[in-house]
């Protein structure tokens, strides 16, 4: 500012002086150049502030869209053209005269709605986000390396392209995209890519597997095995069984219980101990360890729901079938809607951007849907080492280590390189370099994931599946995340299978425990349960199958399933749907919208019994008490009692968890069912004992200490809020991807929880929720999910669709035979 | 003179804005101010107006197609990471004020450059102008 004054001050100085003033001018010049230049920098996170408020550059520059809602395009692809028509929701629907041309278009209209969101996560996945934010997510690169992401996305990338039809949809869909990239102008990018000042990569096939192993390890990455060893090694397995049940109760299985299992188990390997094949009893390992990890694995409550009802209960005499697949809700949304049509194919439903194909869905025969299986696919191994650590023990001998160099590279610093040991079962994932753990604590994990495999081709299959035959053929070339795959069709047949390459498991030290890497069995550990003997079952007597997350089977089953199983919205779902007849699409939403806590029904009544009412006289504890006798356990939006319930049910796990709080070991809670059954059944059960206290607690005792702190908690939240009602104090909110508050929605008005077949909390919830309903024959679909199309914050359609999924309703999808009839449907509308 | 200098200056940084990066609008004043090379002060403000004009007038017009949306986001977020109060008018006057600085003073700077005196010897011998010496 001081050269400008100086410089008005000049004007007046000397009129000869011109020669002064050019010189003036020069340096003037410069000096802009300068300011230019620092005004095109970023500072830190802070983007490049002149390109960043240039009106035709910057963040403005986003927020003048055209919409895509009600407009069509033509698009050059490989052989010929195709045509994305949107409708007035942003659902692109896309016809083709071939597949190849059908899948580019998709690759386009993916990248057109949601390139950055592409982009971001398969950087993710491959352990390459400290290009973008720099240092801070070093630990987040590492361990995604290191627990072999990228490695298991190579070889995934291998094996599809090895089969010709996946390589053509791979090669397809990858032209599109980056035929999308290539057309976009630095100014045209998505505003995140603007802010943290950097441009999209060209897609690749490798991108696809990535995103593939990226779900893989979201929906397997809650592996506990350093948690179970410590908590069967601190409390016996007595306790431990009690806490982890390998049988949850009451049993409500994926396969009706009693189910004939008409095959043979393949298990006909010596047990451990027996010492063929060079496998010894797995020894327990005598350390208590500490995950330093634990933030970076994905939680317990994953889940979602899905089912099928026959014709025989349904009002159109017709299947109905259902998904809802809960996950981390996300703004760009987890899902984009679209329709895929060319000659042999018509398939609509929803994906995931980056994925080719259809995900969960329907064409004009069939409809399918995922659940996650929540199988343990993850086994943890200790390591023992030579003398300078170049070769670990394996059976009497010692086997060299090899090793995966990967080189990080950090925003703004130098490169970082970690050197990750690699052993025949996997890589030494936590060692003296990561998680600073002592040479005897390291680490080696077998991730089932890192085997090669075509999983596309599973969806490929779905998509183009005609009966029942091709959804089973389809299958059985799906390894990994496991997924209950919900099937009905147009003829009447409904079926549930759980799909997945399982470890051959029959033996105590089933991959549940750390195990010492020198006795692994190699052979055992890399068989898998033949895929036709995975759990399965096709038109059950009781006329639906459903699946929530629960164990697959009953005991009769000749393999081990072990996992992290819920076992309360099952026996909700099952429960409605055993009851239920004469059914419409209308009564499934419902059903999906359910808000039944199971657990306060369950568990409510006992610790109101434990409760000494006398002691509490006060007038906020007079009213909880009575809006929770009063409660119906519908978990409403509007309601209080929720809030007061899982305040309360939440100090009890506090207090009788206590002995899992431990800084130097880690461990992990049991699932809500397990402390509801205690609490009911078991309540002198030896950890309600407090480790704080001298005195012998009961849950009686928990239970009411536990009153009192949820009474101080709604004492203070109440300076602070109006009121406690369940929508207010879970705070549903769908999160920007990159956790931006200012892109993301807070405070959805919607009920529901963890354990409720409406799973809304509140980052969690049904991300996708599909009903489709065969009556008239064919397929009629109605769909919604917490977002929107459009990946652009700025569009109407970056999360248009929340208010009318937390009232849960649904867009009736539009599904069309031809591009005529979708043109036509499209000028109606507008 | 003036308001040719201004509509030449919003005119031209809209056309190189469409091809060239963000800078352009510097570059646009910059060239203007080289053709009209004698008033330097004059020029600023021509300048000035020119790209404060665009900038601003061209944001405004996106911010109300957008109904306030996006900009209100954005204020968040620049809300947020500050830990202070912006507002969608907040980024309006800074878009402005950066076209303000970067157009006025890309246009002074062509002006002094290029400035061979000859205004200021007519002024100074028809005695509008007054020599100041210190």
């Amino acid at each position: 500012m001081s050269l400008l004054f100086s410089c008005i001050h000049l004007f007046n100085f000397d009129v000869t002086s011109t020669m002064k003033r050019n010189l003036f001018g020069i340096l003037l010049s410069l000096v802009l150049i300068v300011l230019i230049i620092f005004l095109g920098r970023p500072f830190g996170s802070t983007p490049a502030i002149g390109k960043f408020f240039s009106p035709m550059h910057g963040f403005w520059k986003n927020a003048d869209i055209k919409e895509f809602n009600n407009t069509s395009f033509e698009l050059d692809c490989i052989h010929g053209k195709a045509t994305v028509i949107y409708d007035s929701l942003g659902i692109p629907h896309i016809f083709a005269d071939n597949e190849a041309d059908l899948l580019y278009a998709q690759g386009y209209a993916e990248a057109q709605n949601r390139l950055w969101q592409m982009d971001f996560i398969t950087r993710f996945a491959a352990g390459r986000m400290c290009e973008v934010i720099g240092e801070k997510a070093l630990e987040l690169d590492r361990f995604n390396r290191r627990i072999g992401v990228p490695r298991a996305a190579k070889k995934c990338e291998e094996a599809m392209m090895k089969d010709e039809t996946s390589k053509m949809v791979l090669e397809s869909f990858t032209a599109g995209v980056n035929a999308y990239i290539d057309r976009l102008s630095a100014k045209d990018l998505p505003i995140e890519f603007k802010l943290m000042g950097y441009k999209p990569e060209q897609w690749s096939p490798y991108k696809c597997a990535l995103l593939m192993k990226y779900m893989a390890k979201d929906l397997t990455y809650y592996d506990a095995d350093i948690e179970r060893t410590n908590a069967m090694r601190m409390f016996g397995k007595e306790v431990y069984d009690k806490m982890y049940p390998e049988n949850p109760s009451p049993e409500d299985p994926i396969i009706p219980v009693g189910t004939k299992w008409n095959f043979k188990s393949v298990d006909t390997l010596p047990p451990f101990g027996s010492g063929a094949g060079g496998a010894q009893t797995p020894a327990q390992p005598t350390a208590l360890y500490k995950n330093p990890f634990q933030h970076l694995m994905s939680p317990t409550f994953l889940g979602s729901n899905n089912w099928a009802v026959s014709g025989s209960k349904t009002a159109g005499g017709k299947p109905i079938l259902c998904n809802d697949p809960h996950l981390q809700m996300s703004l760009p949304s987890i899902w984009i809607i679209m329709q895929l049509n060319c000659p042999g194919l018509n398939v609509m439903g929803a994906t995931i951007p980056g994925a080719p194909g259809i995900i969960s869905g329907f064409n004009e025969n069939i409809a399918w849907g995922v659940t996650n299986a929540e199988r343990d696919v993850i086994n943890t191994f200790s390591v023992e080492y030579n003398g300078d650590k170049t070769a670990y023990k394996w059976r009497d001998g010692f086997e060299d280590f090899t090793y995966d160099v990967q080189v990080i590279k950090i925003k703004g610093q130098n490169d970082f390189i970690d050197s990750v040991r690699m052993t025949k079962v996997g890589a030494v994932v936590y060692d003296e370099n990561f998680g600073k753990m002592a040479d005897q604590k390291h680490l080696a994990v077998y991730w089932r994931a890192e085997e090669p495999s075509n999983d596309l081709k599973a969806f490929y299959g779905l998509d183009h599946a005609k009966n029942h035959e091709d959804y089973l053929n389809a299958l059985q070339y799906y390894s990994c995340p496991g997924q209950n795959f919900v099937y009905a069709d147009k003829d009447n047949n409904i079926a549930i299978r759980q799909q997945g390459y399982f470890m051959l498991r029959t033996q105590e030290g089933d991959g549940s425990f750390i195990t010492p890497l020198a006795n692994a069995d190699l052979y055992r550990l890399k068989q898998m349960i033949p895929v036709e003997q995975n759990p399965y079952v096709l038109n059950p007597e009781r006329g639906f199958v459903s699946s929530a997350n629960q164990k697959p089977v009953d005991n009769s089953y000749p393999y081990l399933t072990n996992g992290v199983y819920e076992n309360l919205r099952n026996r909700v779902i099952n429960n409605v749907l055993a009851n239920s007849a004469n059914i419409k699409a209308r009564d499934m939403m419902n059903l999906q919208g359910n808000n039944l806590s199971l657990l306060a029904k369950e568990t409510l009544p006992a610790m109101l019994a434990y409760l000494d009412e006398t002691l509490y006289t006060d007038e906020l504890s007079k009213k909880m008490i009575q809006t929770l006798k009063s409660w119906n356990y519908y978990a409403e939006a509007n309601k209080e009692a929720p809030s007061f319930f899982y305040q309360w049910f939440e100090q009890v796990a506090n207090l009788t968890w206590d002995e899992l709080d431990s800084k130097t070991v880690s461990l992990i809670r049991p699932q809500p069912y397990v402390l509801s059954q205690l609490l009911v059944n078991d309540p002198q059960f030896k950890l309600f004992d407090r480790i704080a206290t001298d005195t012998a607690e009961t849950a009686k005792e928990v239970v009411d200490l536990a009153f009192k702190k949820t009474v101080e908690y709604f004492t203070a939240y109440l300076e602070e809020h109006d009121n406690p009602k369940w929508k207010g104090y879970k705070n549903t909110t769908v999160q920007h991807l990159a956790r931006l508050d200012a892109f993301s929605i807070k405070g959805i008005n919607i009920g529901g929880w963890h354990n409720i077949v409406n799973a809304t909390s509140d980052f969690w919830g049904p991300s996708w929720r599909m009903v489709v309903d065969f009556g008239s024959g064919k397929p009629t679909a109605y769909g919604i999910y917490p977002g929107g199309q459009n990946g652009n914050p700025a569009s109407k359609n970056y999360s248009n669709m929340i208010p009318l999924w937390a009232s849960n309703n649904y867009y009736t999808l539009g599904f069309y035979s031809t591009k005529e009839e979708a043109m036509k449907s499209m000028n109606n509308t507008q | 003179m003036f308001l040719i200098k201004t509509i030449l200056v919003l005119v031209l940084s809209f056309l190189l804005t469409l091809f060239l990066p963000w800078w352009s609008v510097a570059l646009a004043a910059f060239l203007v101010g080289l053709v009209f090379a004698n008033k330097p002060g004059n020029n600023f403000i021509a300048g000035a107006l020119g790209a404060g004009i665009f900038w601003f007038g061209y944001a405004f017009y996106i911010d109300i197609k957008n109904e306030h949306r996006f900009s209100g986001m954005i204020a968040q977020l620049f809300s947020d990471s500050l830990q202070t109060n912006i507002s969608s008018a907040v980024l309006l006057m800074i878009t402005a004020f950066l076209g303000i600085i970067l157009g006025g003073l890309s246009c002074m700077a062509g002006a002094m450059i290029l400035d061979n005196g000859i205004r200021r010897k007519k002024a100074f011998k028809t005695g509008k102008y007054t020599l100041k010496i210190k």
